[in-house]
């Protein structure tokens, strides 16, 4: 019987990244990464200037979403690119909740195959979401008030989910 | 975890966002890597990858113009005068299953989920030095390996003619005959 199987071709991978570095002998790494976390941190005043932009820029996305519908035209384009940054960034600086609310709305974008006023709506709960979090300066997970708007978020879309099999 | 001293690394970031970048690029210095060269899109990132030699890429996934699917396509493909056994961080907060898939299934060394952490970071760059995965080309595919371990108990389609040895070598019958 002939062997069906494809072809295939192993290639050794020399490994150059191995040959540039050196093992600390006693160090711990655990320093090295303390290090670059305060590397990272000497940008977090630029990260909520950021989200506080990001969040006027949202809310003008979302007037012309309310008005588009969820389609994909400019507005939605650009909201769905400042949720994706955001969500991206906030974690990193201790705003996990952004991150939280962002790839919520993200996800509810990709994967939603209606645009009507009820997809409209549900992206504007995310918008109002963020904008709470930079107004009271919501910072970690958030805490009752975090777990309570991301339950929130969550039943409305598993409601908007089930609505749309039905 | 090792600790490594990584000065003599050269490592390019790319990625649209600028802020992003700068957060890529601050964990990379803080980790002691003392070359970091930046690359705003695809484009950039090939022109930087011919002129300079560098031992890894960070790249965004999600990019305007060139995709980060296509800068890892051309980056294996081996055109262009560029290394395809480049070591290539994929970094993206689009984390849905088909994302990772596909960029699995593009070539890429690691992924790292965004938010990205000065940890997380370190451990994909230490899994790259003490794992090296060797390479596999096939009709549809060129990259690293993309079987991580040996399963002795994965009971999937067998697609490779290693995998037939390895079942003569676990079938007692078949060695008491030879």
């Amino acid at each position: 019987m002939a062997d069906n199987k494809p072809k295939v071709e192993f290639v050794d991978n020399p490994n150059p990244l191995r040959s540039k570095v050196k093992v600390k002998a006693g160090a711990d790494p655990s320093e090295l990464i303390a290090q670059a976390n305060e590397s990272v941190k000497k940008l977090s005043g630029e990260f909520e200037t950021i989200f506080a932009e990001s969040v006027t820029a949202l809310t003008s996305a979302m007037t012309e979403v309310r008005q588009t519908g969820m389609t994909r035209e400019q507005g939605l384009i650009r909201m769905r690119r400042l949720l994706h940054d955001l969500r991206g960034q906030a974690g990193t600086f201790g705003y996990p909740l952004v991150s939280q609310v962002g790839d919520s709305a993200c996800k509810f974008i990709d994967l939603s195959e209606a645009s009507g006023e009820t997809e409209v709506s549900v992206l504007s709960m995310h918008i109002d979401a963020l904008k709470a979090i930079n107004q009271a300066k919501i910072k970690g997970d958030g805490g009752s008030i975090g777990q309570e708007l991301m339950n929130g978020l969550r039943k409305v879309i598993l409601k908007h989910n089930a609505g749309a099999t039905e | 975890m090792k600790a490594y001293s990584l000065e003599n690394v050269s490592a390019l970031v790319v990625d649209d966002n600028r802020f992003m970048r700068t957060i890529i690029v601050n964990v990379l210095r803080g980790l002691s890597i003392q070359y970091v060269a930046e690359a705003r899109d695809g484009h950039e990132a090939l022109e930087e990858l011919r002129a300079t030699a560098i031992d890894l890429v960070v790249m965004d996934w999600e990019m305007e113009g060139m995709s980060g699917l296509q800068l890892l396509q051309t980056i294996r493909s081996g055109k262009r005068g560029i290394n395809p056994l480049m070591p290539a961080i994929v970094v993206s907060a689009n984390t849905i299953a088909r994302n990772i898939i596909r960029a699995r299934d593009a070539g890429m060394t690691e992924f790292l989920a965004k938010p990205v952490s000065a940890a997380s970071l370190y451990a994909r760059i230490v899994s790259i030095i003490e794992n090296p995965r060797r390479f596999v080309r096939t009709g549809s595919y060129f990259g690293p390996d993309r079987r991580r371990r040996f399963d002795p108990d994965y009971v999937g389609p067998k697609r490779r003619t290693e995998d037939k040895s390895r079942d003569d070598l676990n079938d007692l019958d078949a060695i008491k005959r030879a």
